[in-house]
């Protein structure tokens, strides 16, 4: 008989026996992080539909020259709201939502080492989440994504409604910042015996990388926060020009964080990119130390580019040149990374499922986008092109390549991990070609309409006879697509949690270690941190038990042989 | 974009180049993936067999990217500093202004952005508002500047776009080829009244830019007296006549036949409109109509109610908007930051919208 013995999860004993507590308090009291990264995943899907139903709703309004749906105030509140919820809500949450479940479990940690910080930081977020939408509802901001002073200052958005983005929005960072320390921890310090940085997942190094990236980048966020609420309520002059303050110092704070926030996201799909072609192509990673090298150099590269945001701010020729040569470096990493993620595919035996579905359209976004942005990258070019619907078109494109494909490729793949059963393969394909194309028709014409006729960003309306028309209205149909098509994802999402099919411990056959366990996994995740000897423990796991098993037999088979 | 000065025509040939560089960089992703996609889905009957790295294709790769990104430096600097380069004055451009030799220096002008338009200097003393004039073939220098908020400002023929960043000068320097009107946005969001931020740059033979300027002058000159004048009149009134309320039936007539129409019931108020305009009895200022002005035209600054709070004033609390004199005065001429509307609207529309802000809004 040929044994095709699956390896088994080593575990034991299943948690201690405690009183029953309900759902809801073991939400908010547990302190483990698979349950923080679940607060962040199941909010960030809800935020994802609001940041879709925002978008759509300003494209209605962008539908036709003139129109008006909106009042001007309403358009900036709803812009406003957008930015914070598809950054702050959606793609950074999901990003370090999806950090914290998966990588403690890939380096074979038991839990992480600073449980209670993740635990105040997921809860920080959903106090900002709270604070954003009640401060909706209230007296909602009227700044813009980005909402620079003194447009931000009290002398001329009067009401209350930049301190609740602004709190809304810091508390999110600080939470944020929080996790990352947890998590820079855990994977420095509670990484399985034998997992030299060397060995360890790609996933679970950009995790590290992107939580060392956000302690840089978060807390300059939160100081520029803190210096625009002094200035708003306090009488403070940090970027009031008044009392001698300095608007630009703004844009330097904010865009140094946007910059950072940016490259994370992209650094966050690149690596689950590559988990998935490895595992839906049976190949090894190319070159891994390539890829791992470039995933830093993204890091660094990304955040210093910060000041190819401020090519028209009085800043001096030099700054710019400087801007554009770092942002021209980023060449070389994001390059390797494509030539080594393509070249991971080769020779492997492809299985077209969702995952690798997504994974594909969101290497193909991103390449999108990140052309554009070369394109912007030059000084003189982007003297045209910033602050044009064209800019907008790209960044929209690397960040839905990002953190809408990227994420939903890692979700399509993790989900069966974090709840036991698959995602709908039909479903997801559905979604996955109906978000594909809604992205093309939505942000190719809003490119055209910015490069062409210099349509410009966040305006409330456009002028008719200025040549855009058309553009807007494709641009308006493919956000309804995009919109469709997201609803479409999250439908699946919450009808697989109850009545996908039931998927086993290890569905994918995958090589890193949270396969290990059991999906879900228990709470402490593994009953013994196995010992990792090369780059794919998995796989050594599954031919130690073949050889095993081999070796039985062979036992078997010699005993049950008459002696002679 | 059609570049008609040139710098913009560098900028244009480097926008061409960041295109055509990301259009390989988009093909050649895109093919790969797809081809790879092609060959190797499905099993067939294979198992993975992956392809052992070549030592040296990683810095063979890497050396071909530096290389890409070197070139896309070296030329996003030639164009970028060309597109920088001061332009001269050609012979065909504006050689002297008022009088005075420029000597091949720069035509500088003052544009500063304010919630929400554009306010042009021009050297001595004109200025106009929304609208740019500016000699062809002249080098000009835009000394930009805000009285409150971030703007851009943005004529993408003509200019690089430069920020108008509060407590700071920034410049401008253009050339323009081709006589014509150029249009031009505000770029950064600056609030509720953004997206009409607009601006015309109105490119003009230097003879006619000369006149122009005279013109300005002239019309700020008569703009000046005729305030003086209202006031001095105004000032006279109030001696004269001390009980209020019959001074509005004299002094105002017009304005009280305004408000006795839109007491009236609707039809009738139709047949007296009707009426009012066969006898053309001084032009009847309607306060109705002056509504829709004021939505259109005051209510950015002012709110929707005239309560102020977008950057202008409560209405309800500016004397001059108290009587129909004065509030024509100061819609048709502006003044203290707000701008002058006599170019937007027709003498009719201010005084209908005068009639709206002093019976309506003020309920005189």
């Amino acid at each position: 008989m040929s044994t095709t013995q699956e390896p088994r999860p080593e575990i034991a004993i299943d948690g201690f026996p405690r009183r029953k507590r309900s759902f809801w308090q073991d939400l908010i009291t547990s302190a483990d992080h698979k349950d923080v990264a679940k607060i962040l995943l199941v909010g960030a899907g809800g935020f994802l539909f609001l940041a879709a139903l925002e978008l759509f709703l300003m494209r209605l309004q962008l539908a036709i020259p003139e129109n008006t749906f909106m009042e001007p105030y309403t358009f900036n509140r709803v812009l406003s709201l957008y930015g914070a919820t598809s950054i702050f809500f959606f793609a950074l949450p999901l990003v370090i939502g999806l950090f914290l479940y998966v990588a403690p479990l890939q380096v074979g940690a038991r839990g992480t080492a600073l449980p209670r910080l993740s635990q105040m930081g997921g809860l920080l977020w959903v106090a900002g989440a709270v604070v954003l939408y009640s401060g909706f509802l209230w007296t909602p901001s009227e700044a813009g994504v980005n909402p620079l002073p003194p447009l931000s200052e009290l002398a001329f958005l009067s009401n209350n409604g930049v301190d609740a983005w602004l709190t809304a929005c810091g508390f999110a960072t600080f939470g944020f910042v929080l996790i990352a320390v947890d998590l820079a921890v855990t994977l420095r310090v509670d990484r399985a015996p034998g997992m030299a940085w060397r060995r360890a997942p790609i996933f679970a190094w950009t995790a590290a990388v992107g939580s060392w990236l956000m302690l840089f980048i978060g807390p300059v966020l939160l100081a520029a926060f803190t210096m625009l609420l002094i200035d708003r309520n306090y009488d403070g002059t940090f970027f009031a020009d008044g009392g001698g303050g300095a608007p630009l110092l703004w844009q330097h704070f904010t865009w140094i964080f946007y910059s950072g926030a940016y490259a994370l996201v992209l650094i966050f799909a690149f690596a689950a990119v590559a988990e998935i072609f490895a595992v839906f192509s049976r190949n090894p990673i190319f070159n891994r130390p390539a890829i791992m090298a470039s995933i830093v150099a993204i890091a660094v590269l990304g955040t210093l580019a910060w000041m190819q945001n401020m090519y028209t701010a009085p800043i001096g020729l030099g700054y710019k040149y400087f801007a554009m040569a770092v942002a021209l470096m980023l060449i070389v990493p994001v390059g390797l990374i494509f030539f080594n993620l393509i070249e991971t595919l080769k020779g492997g035996t492809l299985e077209l499922r969702a995952p690798l579905l997504f994974a594909l359209g969101a290497l193909s976004a991103i390449s999108l986008g990140l052309a554009a942005e070369l394109q912007q990258s030059l000084v003189g070019a982007a003297w045209y092109l910033k602050n044009t619907t064209d800019s907008t078109a790209a960044t929209h494109f690397a960040l839905i390549g990002g953190a809408v494909f990227g994420g939903f490729a890692a979700l399509h793949y993790w989900f069966p991990k974090i709840t036991g059963r698959s995602m709908g393969e039909l479903l997801g394909r559905i979604s996955f070609w109906t978000l594909a194309a809604g992205s093309l028709l939505a942000f190719v014409p809003m490119a055209l309409a910015g490069w062409e006729e210099d349509q410009v960003v966040d305006a409330y309306k456009f002028f008719n006879h200025t040549g855009v028309n058309f553009y807007n209205l494709l641009s308006s149909i493919g956000v309804l697509v995009l919109f469709v098509g997201v609803v479409l994802i999250l439908v699946n999402a919450v009808a697989s949690v109850k009545n996908g099919a039931r998927a086993g411990h290890d569905p994918w056959k995958g090589d890193t270690l949270e396969w290990f366990t059991l999906s879900p996994p228990p709470i402490h995740n593994f009953d013994v941190q196995p010992d990792v000897r090369s780059d794919r423990p998995m796989r050594d796991i599954r031919a130690a038990i073949a050889r095993r098993a081999r070796d039985a037999e062979e036992r078997a088979a010699a005993q049950s042989q008459p002696v002679a | 974009m059609t570049p008609h000065s040139p710098g913009t025509g560098q900028i244009n040939t480097l926008i061409w180049i960041g295109f055509f560089a990301a259009l390989l960089v988009v093909v050649a992703i895109n093919l790969g993936l797809l081809g790879s996609v092609r060959r190797w889905r499905g099993g067939r009957g294979r198992s993975a067999a992956a392809v052992a790295a070549k030592p040296g294709t990683q810095l063979r790769v890497a050396g071909l990217l530096s290389g890409f990104a070197v070139i896309l430096f070296v030329l996003g600097i030639i164009f970028t500093s060309n597109a920088l380069s001061t332009p001269k004055t050609t012979s065909a451009g504006l050689t002297s202004l008022n009088g005075k030799d420029l000597e091949g220096e720069p035509l500088v002008i003052k544009a500063t952005g304010q919630q929400w338009l554009w306010r042009y200097n021009y050297p001595n003393g004109a200025f106009s508002y929304y609208k740019l004039v500016i000699p062809a073939h002249t080098a000009i220098e835009l000394k930009l500047q805000s009285t409150d908020v971030i703007h851009t400002w943005n004529v993408p023929d003509l200019a690089p776009k430069v920020d108008a960043t509060p407590g700071k000068t920034t410049h401008v320097l253009f050339r323009a080829d081709a006589e014509g009107e150029f249009w031009g946005t505000a770029s950064t969001l600056s609030g509720q009244a953004y997206a009409p931020m607009r601006t015309t740059v109105e490119v003009v033979s230097p003879e006619r830019f000369e006149e122009f300027i005279k013109e300005q002058q002239k019309g700020i000159k008569a703009g000046n007296e005729a305030a003086e004048e209202i006031e001095t009149e105004k000032l006279k009134e109030e001696e004269e006549a001390n009980p209020k309320p019959e001074e509005s039936e004299e002094g105002e007539e017009s304005a009280s036949e305004g408000e006795e129409e839109t007491a009236e019931a609707e039809p009738a108020e139709g047949e007296e409109e009707a009426e009012g305009g066969e006898t053309a009895e001084a032009g009847a200022p309607n306060a109705e109509a002056g509504k829709e002005v004021f939505a259109e035209q005051c209510s950015v600054c002012h709110g929707a109610t005239g309560h102020g709070g977008n950057g202008g004033p409560d209405l309800t609390t500016m004397p001059k908007a108290q009587e129909q004199a004065g509030a024509e005065e100061q819609v048709t001429n502006g003044g203290g930051g707000m701008p002058p509307f006599s170019g937007v609207l027709s003498e009719e529309e201010i005084a209908n919208v005068a009639a709206y802000v002093v019976e309506d809004i003020n309920g005189k």
